[in-house]
């Protein structure tokens, strides 16, 4: 959570206004890259990033659209899929359980989780 | 030619060059579409539209075959699943493939649309013809939609957006045609996507699954110049596609190359690909 938060406010953080031969960039719009992080993230676990779901109301982050999240459960099972065939062929298993299992952050380097609500 | 049959034209060279693959072809007579083989596993369905503004739409590509020629141009690809063609009206401007029952629709109204939006003749700067506009237009839907099809057909990995995927997917096989055809298709691409607005101002506008109009046509040009910087330089010199962009396009094309190689080549039947790459899809006045 805190990766997948960190990442998109740093997105929704930048102040730049695309216009014109903007879009010409080999990037996306930083607007862009906040919802796509975000709708992998609540595709692939919805309860934890429950406070992504659309419903008005104040938030601390802006939530997803109902249109993007109902679409949000495939997009995360294409990419896993594609995963699947085209990496984890070359992830050794066992390791990637004592990776999962380890403790990468500092409890201080943990921050809050979404709006909470 | 007859608007109709151009229409039709458009909509045959679609899908033979969603069969077309990397390798080009080496020179050979063309032959008639009728010589090539069906798909066996491509069905059929023209739909009659409620709507009497769409009854033409319906009656010229029915008249034309278009869906009976389509299942000529689908030899080459070896598909896993039963896939149904249909043109129908949907009340709504749009193509669409539905893996939930392997359809491909192509609806009147996005044909009816791209015929009413054309340039009269011409772009203002004299670039893009009617016919290209709509050429373009119905085709690179056709081939967008094409990508979708293929990815559940034949279980391609997708990284990213798939409906990103699916424009790169587009702007590939367009490229695996002549250079008339791959320039006729893109700037009927680009002339419909700088027709259309991008969003702006909220967060929330940018949050649809799809690129905005200006990206994914930059994106577009982009691998045409890529693919074939000589065909594609006058897009550069005219504006359409910022230097800054240009001099990594070649990369982006490299890349995508290796991925159609990778997942979508071995489906391929590459002697009849070539026979569907030499056929004449589309007339002079169509290449215009």
């Amino acid at each position: 959570v805190t990766t997948i938060i960190g990442t998109a406010k740093f997105f929704e953080m930048t102040n730049h206004t695309w216009t014109g031969t903007d879009f010409a960039s080999e990037t996306s719009p930083e607007a862009q890259r906040f919802y796509n992080y975000l709708c992998v993230a609540y595709g692939g676990d919805p309860l934890t990033f429950r406070f992504l779901a659309p419903r008005p109301g104040p938030s601390a982050l802006p939530r997803l659209t109902a249109h993007r999240a109902q679409r949000c459960p495939r997009e995360f099972s294409q990419v896993q899929h594609a995963f699947d065939l085209r990496i984890m062929p070359f992830v050794d298993p066992d390791l990637v359980v004592k990776v999962r299992a380890s403790q990468w952050l500092r409890p201080d380097e943990i921050g809050s989780q979404g709006d909470g609500k | 030619m007859s608007r109709a049959w151009s229409l039709a034209g458009a909509l045959i060279a679609a899908w033979g060059l969603m069969a077309a693959m990397v390798v080009v072809a080496t020179p050979a007579r063309a032959e008639s579409w009728e010589a090539i083989p069906v798909n066996p596993s491509v069905d059929i369905d023209y739909a009659r539209p409620d709507a009497p503004g769409l009854l033409p739409v319906y009656e010229a590509v029915q008249k034309r075959r278009i869906l009976e020629e389509l299942q000529h141009f689908l030899a080459p690809l070896h598909l896993p699943h039963r896939l149904l063609l249909r043109t129908a009206q949907c009340d709504q401007i749009n193509a669409f493939y539905n893996p939930g029952n392997r359809s491909l629709t192509l609806c009147y109204e996005l044909v009816a649309d791209a015929v009413k939006k054309a340039p009269e003749t011409v772009s203002s700067d004299g670039f893009i013809t009617r016919e290209a506009a709509i050429f373009g237009e119905v085709v690179g839907v056709l081939l967008h939609e094409g990508g979708h099809m293929m990815f559940d057909m034949l279980d391609v990995p997708v990284f990213g957006r798939e409906e990103d995927a699916a424009d790169q997917n587009a702007s590939f096989l367009a490229l695996q045609f002549n250079k008339d055809v791959a320039r006729t298709i893109t700037k009927g691409f680009v002339y419909f996507s700088s027709q259309r607005s991008d969003p702006s101002g909220s967060m929330s506008a940018f949050a649809d699954e799809h690129g905005t109009h200006s990206q994914r046509m930059y994106n577009s040009l982009c691998l045409g110049y890529g693919g074939d910087p000589q065909t594609f330089q006058e897009f550069i010199d005219r504006g359409w596609l910022p230097k800054e962009r240009a001099q990594y396009c070649g990369e982006e094309f490299a890349q995508l190359k290796l991925a159609f190689v990778k997942t979508i080549l071995p489906f391929i039947d590459r002697p009849l690909i070539q026979r569907v790459q030499q056929a004449e899809w589309l007339t002079p006045d169509e290449l215009k």
